[in-house]
C-alpha cells in the first residue's frame, strides 16, 4: 500500500512538472504565432524567460501566474509595435524591468503586481495606454540606486488609476506627455510620489502620497489640474507635498496637505491657483520663491508653523482662514474686519536658510513673529490676506449614517446585560 | 646672522604660501540632503551633478550642468572660488570651465538637458562613437544655449 501510495505521488509530480515545463516552453511561440485579436488564458505556473507581445491580443493569467526573466537586464515582458493589447492578472519577479511597452496604441495593464523590481512599467512613444490595480514594490535600496514605479515618455492619452506603488525612485515618472489622468493612486517611501516634467494638460485626482521626499514634483509643465489628493508626511530634511518649478497655469483644489515640511513650494511659477485646501500641521504651509502672482485663496491654514513665506512678492492672499488670525467680526459676515498678515521676517529668512527652521518658535522667533503682525498690518502689497476667513467650517449640516452591524450587536449586547441583571436581581 | 638668514627664509616661505591662489576641492555629495539649488530636484544621479564654491568656502549643489550654468548667469563672478561639473563617465569632478561639452537630445540627464562634460576632446569623440553624434560644444557657448527639452 505504501509502495503505491508512494508511485502515485512521483507519477503526479512528474506530471506536473512536465505540464509546467511545456508551458515555459510554449507561452513565447503561443504569443507568436497567436492570431490576431485572440483570447488567450495562461495556465498557473512559473514562467522564465524575456516575452514580447506584438500582436493584438488579449492576455489574462488563469490562476497565479508568476512571469520570471531569463535574462535580467531585459524586461521581463516587453510590448512593441503592437495594438489593442490587454493583459491582466499576472505577477513579475524580476530584478530589473517588470514590463515595457513601446510604440504601441491601445493597451490596457490590469491587476499585475511586481515584486522586489528595479523599475515597473516602462512607457515610450505610445498612445492610448491604461495602466489600472497594478502594485510595484521596488528594494530597500536608496532610491538613487533604483527604478521607477511607472515611468511614460513621450506619449498622449495615459490613463493611470488606482495602482499601489512602494519603494522605488518616482511612484510616477511622467515625461514629455500630453493628456495625462492620474487617480486614485498610492505611493509610498520613494522619491517622488508623482513627477512631471515637460508635460501638457494633466489632471491628477484622489491619490495618496505618504512618506516621500516629495508627493508631487511638477517641473516645466502647463495646465495642470490637481484636486482631492492626500499628501501627507513627506516630512524629510527637504520634504514637500507639492514643488512647482515653472510651471504655467496649475489649480490646486480640495487637498489635505498634513505634516510635511513645505506643504506647497512654488518656485518661478506663475498663475498657480491654489483654492479650497485644507494645509494642516505642516512646518511650512507655502512658500513662494522667484514667483510672481499665485492666488491662494479660500484655504484653511490650521496648526502650520509658518503659515505663508515668500522671497519676493509671488502670493496673493484671499479669504483664507488662519488660525492664528485674532481680528473680529462685528457684522458676521464670516470675514474678519481687519486683514491678516501673513508676512514674518522670520519666514523670508527661512526661505533664504532652510536651515533656519531648527529655531523655528524658539522665544526670540515668537516675538518677532508678534512684532511682525502689529507692524504689517499696514503694509497691502505683500503676503497680507485684507478678507480673511473667520470661520472654515463651510458645512454645519450634521449627516446621519447609520451602520447596521454595529447597531445590532449594540442592541444585542444590551439585550444580554438586561437579561444577566434582571437574573442577578430574581436570584 | 645664520639665525636671521633663517627666519628671513621662513618668513618668505609663509609670505609665499599666503600669495599662493586658494586650491577649491570639490565636496561629496550628500544623497539624504544635497538638493538642487536651482530646481530643487535631489542628487539622485550623482554622476550628472554640478558644485559651485564660493571663496568663503560656502558650497551650492546642482544635478545638473544647466541648472549649474543658469545660477552661474546670476552670480556675482568675483565670489565664486570654482565651479566643477562630473565627467559623463562619473569618474572624476572638472573644472567647469576647463571641460569640453557635447549635446545630444538622445543623451539622458536629470533635467533632459543632453549636456554631457568630458576632460578633453578625445574623451568627448570617443563617446561620441559609442553612443551616438553630439554637437561640441565650448564652455563660453553654454552661455547662451537654449536649456530646455529638445525632442
Amino acid at each position: 500500500m505504501r509502495t503505491m501510495i508512494s508511485c502515485l505521488s512521483f507519477l503526479l509530480f512528474c506530471l506536473a512538472y512536465v505540464h509546467e515545463a511545456e508551458a515555459k516552453a510554449d507561452l513565447q511561440s503561443i504569443l507568436e504565432h497567436q492570431e490576431e485579436g485572440a483570447t488567450i488564458y495562461i495556465p498557473a505556473g512559473i514562467y522564465e524567460g524575456n516575452f514580447t507581445i506584438s500582436k493584438e491580443a488579449t492576455i489574462i493569467g488563469d490562476g497565479k501566474v508568476v512571469l520570471k526573466p531569463k535574462n535580467p537586464k531585459e524586461p521581463v515582458l516587453t510590448i512593441a509595435e503592437a495594438k489593442h493589447v490587454y493583459l491582466q492578472n499576472v505577477q513579475i519577479n524580476a530584478p530589473g524591468t517588470g514590463m515595457m511597452i513601446k510604440d504601441s496604441h491601445h493597451v490596457q495593464l490590469s491587476n499585475l503586481s511586481m515584486s522586489s523590481v528595479e523599475s515597473g512599467v516602462e512607457i515610450y512613444q505610445s498612445q492610448h495606454i491604461s495602466i489600472e490595480e497594478i502594485s510595484v514594490t521596488g528594494n530597500d535600496r536608496h532610491f538613487a540606486n533604483k527604478g521607477n514605479g511607472i515611468a511614460v515618455f513621450n506619449s498622449s492619452d495615459i490613463f493611470v488609476k488606482n495602482n499601489k506603488i512602494d519603494k522605488v525612485q518616482d511612484g510616477i515618472y511622467i515625461e514629455n506627455v500630453q493628456r495625462i489622468t492620474v487617480v486614485g493612486n498610492e505611493v509610498e517611501n520613494s522619491r517622488y510620489g508623482t513627477h512631471f516634467m515637460y508635460s501638457k494638460d494633466a489632471e491628477a485626482y484622489g491619490n495618496q502620497f505618504r512618506k516621500n521626499v516629495t508627493g508631487f514634483m511638477v517641473m516645466m509643465t502647463e495646465n495642470v489640474d490637481f484636486s482631492n489628493n492626500a499628501i501627507s508626511y513627506q516630512n524629510g530634511f527637504n520634504g514637500t507635498g507639492i514643488t512647482l518649478y515653472e510651471v504655467k497655469n496649475i489649480h490646486i483644489q480640495n487637498h489635505a496637505v498634513s505634516g510635511n515640511r513645505v506643504a506647497i513650494s512654488i518656485q518661478k511659477s506663475t498663475g498657480a491657483n491654489i483654492t479650497n485646501n485644507r494645509f494642516q500641521m505642516n512646518q511650512t504651509a507655502i512658500e513662494a520663491v522667484q514667483s510672481d502672482t499665485n492666488l491662494v485663496m479660500k484655504n484653511v491654514f490650521v496648526g502650520n508653523l509658518v503659515n505663508v513665506r515668500s522671497d519676493v512678492k509671488g502670493i496673493q492672499l484671499k479669504e483664507n482662514y488662519f488660525d492664528d488670525y485674532s481680528g473680529i467680526d462685528l457684522n458676521d459676515d464670516g470675514i474678519g474686519d481687519e486683514s491678516y498678515a501673513a508676512l514674518q521676517s522670520f519666514g523670508q529668512w527661512m526661505v533664504r536658510k532652510p536651515v533656519y527652521q531648527y529655531y523655528v518658535e524658539s522665544p526670540s522667533v515668537v516675538l518677532l513673529n508678534q512684532i511682525d503682525q502689529q507692524t504689517n498690518k499696514t503694509a497691502k502689497q505683500l503676503l497680507v490676506d485684507e478678507t480673511p476667513a473667520t470661520n472654515f467650517e463651510k458645512d454645519h449640516a450634521v449627516h446621519f449614517q447609520l451602520h447596521w452591524p454595529q447597531l445590532v450587536v449594540g442592541w444585542i449586547l444590551m439585550i444580554g446585560c438586561i437579561m444577566i441583571w434582571r437574573r442577578s436581581v430574581i436570584v | 646672522m645664520k639665525w636671521k638668514i633663517i627666519a628671513f627664509t621662513i618668513f618668505m616661505c609663509f609670505l609665499l604660501v599666503g600669495c599662493t591662489e586658494q586650491a577649491y576641492e570639490p565636496k561629496e555629495m550628500n544623497k539624504e540632503t544635497d538638493i538642487c539649488k536651482v530646481c530643487n530636484m535631489g542628487i539622485a544621479f550623482e554622476d550628472y551633478a554640478g558644485q559651485l564654491i564660493y571663496k568663503n568656502g560656502d558650497y551650492e549643489v546642482f544635478d545638473d550642468l544647466g541648472c549649474l550654468v543658469e545660477f552661474l548667469k546670476d552670480v556675482d563672478e568675483s565670489d565664486v572660488g570654482a565651479a566643477f561639473i562630473k565627467s559623463a563617465d562619473g569618474e572624476e569632478w572638472l573644472s567647469v570651465e576647463e571641460a569640453t561639452y557635447v549635446y545630444s537630445k538622445d543623451y539622458w540627464t536629470p533635467m533632459n538637458y543632453g549636456v554631457l562634460a568630458f576632460p578633453s576632446k578625445d574623451a568627448a569623440e570617443q563617446y561620441m562613437k559609442e553612443h551616438g553624434e553630439g554637437e561640441v560644444l565650448s564652455y563660453e557657448q553654454l552661455d547662451d544655449f537654449q536649456w530646455g527639452i529638445h525632442h
